[in-house]
């Protein structure tokens, strides 16, 4: 007889039934997801592909893509079919047809045309915000890891921003708002002012500096973007930098590199994937923050591209359309969602936006997240 | 490095006088005068009033115990230390090729362009072979191809790794075998002609073959550098070295030449040491 | 040779290279840690400044008598309370013991109503016909009238039998009340109508009369409730009115003095005589005073606490009465619920009624007030009401609860799931599995919270919806929901939120568990399940509690899902429904920053109550994070 025959079949029949628990609660939590994406692209493909829509039609459906946001115009015509047009189509379609009947008009607000305006916005934004945090993050966390001496003081400060890296980001928009819109930061020369000076104004050179608050604006925006990502951006580039061997420093310096070509030719090579990923990871969470630039840059409607004639900043070291409001797609979706209802022709502006946006950022994603494996894969040292 | 001592031991070897110093002035690369060092603001000294000196084109070996400061020394001679934040030099003089190598206008930069280090741990950089023995005289500034060409040929042949690797100076160093990457790390250290090379236990992470290669390649570099090697393997002391200097808790015991020390030790803790009754 | 080791290179200013770059670095790190104080100070500096400012409010809010009117103001909420589930008892006790006849009635109401639209002209001739009849005295004139009636009698006839024809069940009996039977005899009675004198039917006569009778006792209950609040309510408007005035003049009072000088200024420099003279006058007209005379306007409430005392007893009264004569047999378990529901909640509003009476009696106008109060009613304040006509109010309570409960039904959802996966995916799953599950959990990470939110407006919203309404699920407190948009949606929609924060940490917990410990239990004969439940986990137990720790963080910081999920009303949800509470709308604390702060002026007491509730964000992530922390150092094992 085997000795070590299995004794209890109960016990075996629990352990079973335990891991089909665990797995089940897995996979519940992968089909909800993957249920998520799958409707909002069932819904938004076809807005932005015609061809796979049950009509069918073309392959991209390019308006949607290079047109602004417009007005959306509902109406019956004389057949008595139900047409919707954007504002300007509209416009053209009665001067076309003078005599046109137009019935049972009805106008939704942003929803015809296309998301050029928020893509370009969003763009922008995080450009704004990965340049600010990317420069300002890396050389923080070098100097943090580096240079500075290793006591409380620098402990206490990583743990300020590890805490930091908590903090809801509507807080960081509150901050942005309060600090970069309202507050004034931006110095001008500015002469001729006469008597009427705001509280803060340095004369010199017979004129003087002031201050001028930014507003609501694609600079203050990004910036709050930037410090909303940059505790994250510390803490990422940290950690690949104290991923690299201190033997690697140790032989650098020993052979006689000062501490900048020990840092630039021995530590950062070699911190450069991490601090790739935390990038990549940076941009993830900032093109899909939607609370941070509801009140620091965002304005739902705009009929121009940021670049297009920007309203003048007065500031004249800066370029106006930095301190023009955008268009952002998170902000878009918001408006669209939340403010117009929902009928069979205000349904494309919805489902296509979020398909496009959710696109958008999940390839993002996607990369940061091959980015890390790959690189935890082959960097070995 | 422990710097935890307990009184009931420093008594033990506090009666221990200095051993009167061989060397002739003259031809002294290193002198090391009544020096201590602290790793924390000199609250607790891990090397006590050391003074000895190190001959020029000779292998020194420092030997002791775990803990006993030797690698602690070997740091201090580049300056490698002050990396820590908190070490200090809180007594005495280096001084090396007579200059006082903590003076305050000495550059830690230039004294590590002269005085070069190998690791107990190799650590080739993730780059090409080439790249690795380049990378000294291309943070000094040489940019110029058949001068780094040249001079890597001439390091890898000086650590006799030229032969192994010639046909693939372009791959990683890191597809080297250890021994093989150790010996690719003195390459390094050598490519910028150093006149001093540290070494910080440098087979301890290698296996008895290739052990015995970096001891030839010590042998054979002694004409032209002057080599101080922290080993706690006393056979490859008596292997390569010429002289020893004999360590004990932060205190420098005996100092002679590696003949004498290991044949007639004049002090009772190196004989005990080196015949294995502890440490 | 005492020159070597020396330093080289060139100096600017007296800063060598490397030193230059020393200080870039750490200029950015200066830039940063700057940057991340400002964010404390800017919050903390418009936080603190509201409550000197909200004491202020408060003050005027008090001297002004407005604090007496919320006496009667707050009351009357509770009243209504009880009020409108009375009404929502008896209509559904109607609807359901008299269905039918109810169904009757309506539908009769509906369908003469139709008819009669549709037939105006048609009645009108028939009413002048038979006037005309009536009038004729002459006996041929009578016949021709008769005949004419008649004509126009059976003109009417087929027209009320096409009507009756065309009749839609759907949109006339739009509840569904009546069987088929019904309706035939509904429309077969309906011949009988006389659109002139709009007599009911006998069959739908009958049908009131019976649920009339049977609802009696109720009816009389429910509008003795009704009619206790008609008093309190008169003088709930009359306090309002008053009291708002004062207020408004004392307002107006503060700016007096810089109106008057602006007029002045502008007489000044009027172009003409005639203008001059005008703004002048004007200015003239503001009286500029040291001190509003409160206590000479206070004076209009005087007698006032009599008269909120006499409509209280009567409420009280009356209230009683109404409650005692609530019929107790109902037929569905519905109303029986919703009227125990009245019964529990009367006398509850008696007391309440008593101390709100007695604490009225004690207000005085003058009374100081301290910052405590100030405080104390940012924290705990009830309401939170602005752009009001009356007072603005900035209590946080309704905020937090919602943000609390919220977050707390997406832990407990998220929970099972986060961590039976992090058990799952680290201890039992193969490789295979491993390499596609954990890049999927940690994408739920990056959906951006207001495509969630759109989703959850959509589909989740609707689904919910449907499946409450199934009639076997109608156990379910709550259900069926009023509301797509409520604190279910956004619990669920913020629990997936949190699966990938709390996924990832546990996983590492149990990741960090020595592999010494669950080779001893292997070793001692466990199997791997067990290893895992009763080793593993409870080894990693301080990861665990921390990462639940941090995903409540996201969650209560989480803004976009409850925004646009949680149905942004803003009241205390009502716990008296038990765990159907959930299914109710609410609003959140950074909802509500989301919404208002685009709208707010800098530096008023609206503004900086936003940057408040902000603070109160700030803190709680904080306490969250560094509590994290401590957990996983003090019962964290060194591995």
């Amino acid at each position: 007889m085997n000795p070590f025959q299995s004794s209890s079949n109960a016990r075996k029949s629990k352990d079973a039934f335990g891991s089909i628990v665990l797995a089940a609660l897995t996979y519940i939590i992968l089909g909800c997801t993957l249920f998520i994406f799958y409707d909002i692209a069932k819904k938004g493909l076809p807005v932005l592909m015609p061809v796979f829509s049950e009509k069918g039609g073309e392959v991209l459906n390019t308006d949607f893509l290079t047109r602004m946001p417009e007005t959306l115009v509902e109406f019956t015509d004389a057949e008595g079919v139900k047409q919707s047009l954007p504002s300007s189509d509209f416009i053209e379609y009665t001067k076309a047809n003078p005599d046109a009947v137009v019935e049972n008009k009805k106008t939704n607000a942003y929803s015809g045309g296309g998301i050029k305006g928020p893509l370009v916005g969003t763009a922008l934004l995080v450009l704004v915000c990965m340049v600010v945090a990317l420069v300002i993050g890396i050389a923080a966390a070098v100097y943090l890891n580096e240079y500075a001496k290793q006591g409380r003081f620098v402990g206490m400060i990583r743990l300020a921003i590890m805490n930091l890296a908590g903090v809801p980001s509507i807080v960081f928009g509150l901050f942005g708002f309060a600090f970069f819109c309202l507050f004034p930061l931006i110095p001008v020369f500015e002469t001729g002012l006469g008597t009427d000076l705001p509280k803060v104004a340095i004369p010199m050179f017979g004129g003087h500096l002031i201050f001028k608050s930014l507003g609501n604006s694609l600079l203050a925006g990004g910036l709050t973007l930037a410090v909303m990502v940059l505790p994250v951006i510390i803490a990422a580039c940290e950690e690949s930098l104290k991923a690299v061997p201190k033997g690697f420093r140790e032989a650098s310096l020993a052979l006689g590199a000062t501490k900048w070509q020990c840092i630039r030719t021995a530590v950062l090579p070699y911190a450069t994937p991490g601090i790739l990923t935390a990038s990549v990871l940076g941009v993830t969470r900032v093109a899909g923050e939607t609370a941070p630039i509801m009140f620091t840059a965002a304005v739902a409607l705009k009929g121009k591209l940021p670049w297009d004639s920007p309203s003048d900043n007065g500031i004249f070291w800066m370029p106006d359309f930095l301190t023009d409001s955008v268009q952002a797609m998170p902000y878009h979706i918001y408006t669209v969602a939340a403010r117009i209802p929902r009928t069979d022709a205000t349904a494309a502006m919805q489902d296509g936006s979020v398909f496009v946006f959710l696109l958008m950022v999940m390839a993002f994603a996607s990369v940061s997240i091959y980015l890390r494996i790959h690189f935890r894969k082959k960097l070995k040292w | 490095m422990s710097n935890s001592m307990n009184d009931t031991t420093r008594t033990a070897t506090a009666p221990v006088p200095n051993n009167p110093n061989p060397i002739a002035k003259q031809d002294a690369m290193i002198e090391i005068d009544d020096v201590s060092f602290s790793y924390d603001h000199g609250q607790t000294n891990v090397l006590r009033n050391i003074s000895f000196d190190i001959p020029a084109g000779k292998v020194t070996a420092l030997i002791g115990p775990s803990g006993c400061g030797k690698s602690t020394l070997l740091r201090c001679l580049n300056r490698m230390n002050d990396l820590v934040d908190t070490s200090k030099v809180t007594n005495g003089q280096i001084r090396i090729m007579g200059q006082d190598i903590n003076a305050s206008d000495v550059d830690p930069i230039e004294l590590r362009k002269q005085v070069g280090m190998v690791f107990q741990k190799y650590n080739p950089f993730p780059k090409s072979i080439y790249d690795n023995v380049a990378y000294g005289l291309r943070i000094q500034g040489i940019k110029n191809k058949p001068k780094l060409d040249e001079a890597v040929e001439r390091s890898l042949r000086r650590a006799a790794l030229w032969g192994e690797v010639k046909d693939r100076l372009g791959s990683s160093a890191l597809g080297l075998s250890g021994g093989q990457q150790q010996r690719l790390c003195i390459a390094r250290t050598i490519a910028v002609s150093p006149r001093i090379v540290l070494m910080d236990e440098p087979c301890s992470a290698l296996d008895p073959i290739a052990t015995a290669r970096i001891e030839e390649l010590i042998a054979e570099l002694r004409e032209e550098f002057t080599i101080v090697i922290v080993t706690h393997n006393m056979q490859q002391a008596t292997r390569v070295s010429d002289r020893t200097a004999f360590f004990y808790i932060g205190e420098l015991i005996e100092y002679d030449s590696t003949a004498k020390i290991f044949s007639n030790p004049s002090v009772k803790q190196t004989e005990e040491y080196i015949t294995g009754r502890f440490g | 040779m005492a020159t070597h080791f020396k330093r080289k290179g060139k100096r600017l200013l007296g800063v060598g290279r490397q030193d230059a770059i020393r200080y870039f670095f750490g200029g950015n790190a200066m830039v940063s840690i700057l940057v991340l104080g400002a964010i404390c100070g800017f919050l903390l500096r418009e936080a603190v400044l509201f409550f000197p400012q909200h004491q202020r409010d408060l003050e005027v809010f008090r001297l002004t008598g407005q604090e007496y009117a919320n006496f009667a103001i707050t009351e009357m909420d509770e009243y209504t309370e009880v009020k409108s589930l009375a009404n929502q008892a008896f209509y559904q006790e109607m609807n359901e013991a008299y269905g039918i006849q109810r169904g009757l009635v309506d539908s009769f109401g509906a369908l003469s109503g139709n008819i009669y639209d549709a037939g105006e002209d048609l009645i009108e001739e028939l009413e002048d016909a038979r006037d005309e009849v009536e009038d004729a005295e002459a006996e041929g004139e009578k016949t021709l009238a008769q005949a004419e009636l008649d004509a126009i009698q059976a003109k009417w006839d087929i027209f009320l039998r096409a009507e009756l024809e065309k009749a839609d069940r759907k949109t006339i009996d739009s509840f569904g009340r009546l069987g088929e039977a019904e309706w035939q005899q509904l429309l077969k009675a309906m011949v009988e109508w006389d659109p002139v004198e709009d007599e009911p039917p006998a069959l739908v006569a009958a049908a009131k009369a019976e649920s009339d009778e049977g609802m009696a006792t109720f009816d009389t209950a429910r509008t003795t409730i009704a009619a206790a609040g008609s008093e309190l309510a008169r003088l709930r408007g009359e306090l309002i009115k008053v009291t708002t005035a004062i207020k408004d003049e004392a307002v107006a009072d503060k700016s007096a003095a810089s109106r008057k000088k602006a007029y002045l200024d502008g007489s000044l420099v009027a172009e003409t005589e005639e203008e001059r003279v005008e703004l002048r006058r004007k200015s003239d007209e503001i009286t500029v005073r040291e001190e509003f005379p409160y206590a000479e306007r206070i004076k209009v409430l005087e007698g006032s606490r009599e008269k909120h005392k006499t409509a209280v007893e009567a409420m009280k009264v009356d209230l009683k009465a109404g409650v005692a004569a609530l019929p107790t047999e109902f037929s569905s378990p519905e109303v029986t619920e919703l009227v125990s529901r009245i019964r529990d909640k009367a006398p509850v509003l008696t007391v309440y009624l008593g101390e709100s009476l007695m604490e009225s009696a004690d207000w005085r106008y003058d009374e100081p007030l301290s910052w405590v109060y100030s405080v104390s009613s940012f924290f705990f304040g009830k309401d939170w009401v602005t752009n009001s006509s009356f007072h603005d109010f900035y209590g946080l309570l309704p905020l937090f609860t919602g943000s609390l409960l919220i977050s707390v039904i997406a832990l407990l959802v998220a929970i099972p799931f986060s961590l039976g996966a992090a058990i799952y995916v680290n201890r039992l799953a193969g490789p295979a599995e491993q390499t596609f599950i954990k890049p999927v959990i940690e994408l739920i990470g990056a959906i951006p919270s207001v495509v969630l939110g759109f989703f959850g407006i959509i589909v989740l919203g609707e689904a919910l919806r449907e499946v409450s309404q199934v009639p076997w699920l109608s156990w379910v407190p709550g259900f069926p929901m009023q509301e797509r948009l409520n604190i279910l949606n956004a619990g669920l929609l913020l629990a997936l939120m949190a699966v990938p924060t709390i996924f990832t940490l546990c996983e590492d917990a149990i990741n960090n568990v020595p592999a010494s410990f669950s080779e001893a239990s292997l070793a001692l004969g466990g199997s791997k399940f067990q290893t895992v439940m009763k080793v593993v986990v409870p080894t990693a137990i301080s990861g665990i509690l921390a990462a639940i720790l941090l995903g409540f963080g996201r969650v209560i910081g989480e803004t976009m899902v409850v925004l646009l999920v949680a149905g942004n009303q803003i009241a205390i949800p009502d716990f008296s429904l038990g765990a159907g509470v959930i299914t109710q709308p609410a609003h959140t604390m950074t909802g509500i920053i989301a919404q208002e702060m685009g709208e707010v002026t800098k530096d008023t007491i609206h503004y900086r109550a936003l940057f408040s509730v902000g603070l109160v964000l700030f803190t709680i992530s904080l306490l969250i994070n560094i509590s994290a922390r401590r957990i996983i150092r003090r019962f964290g094992f060194s591995a």
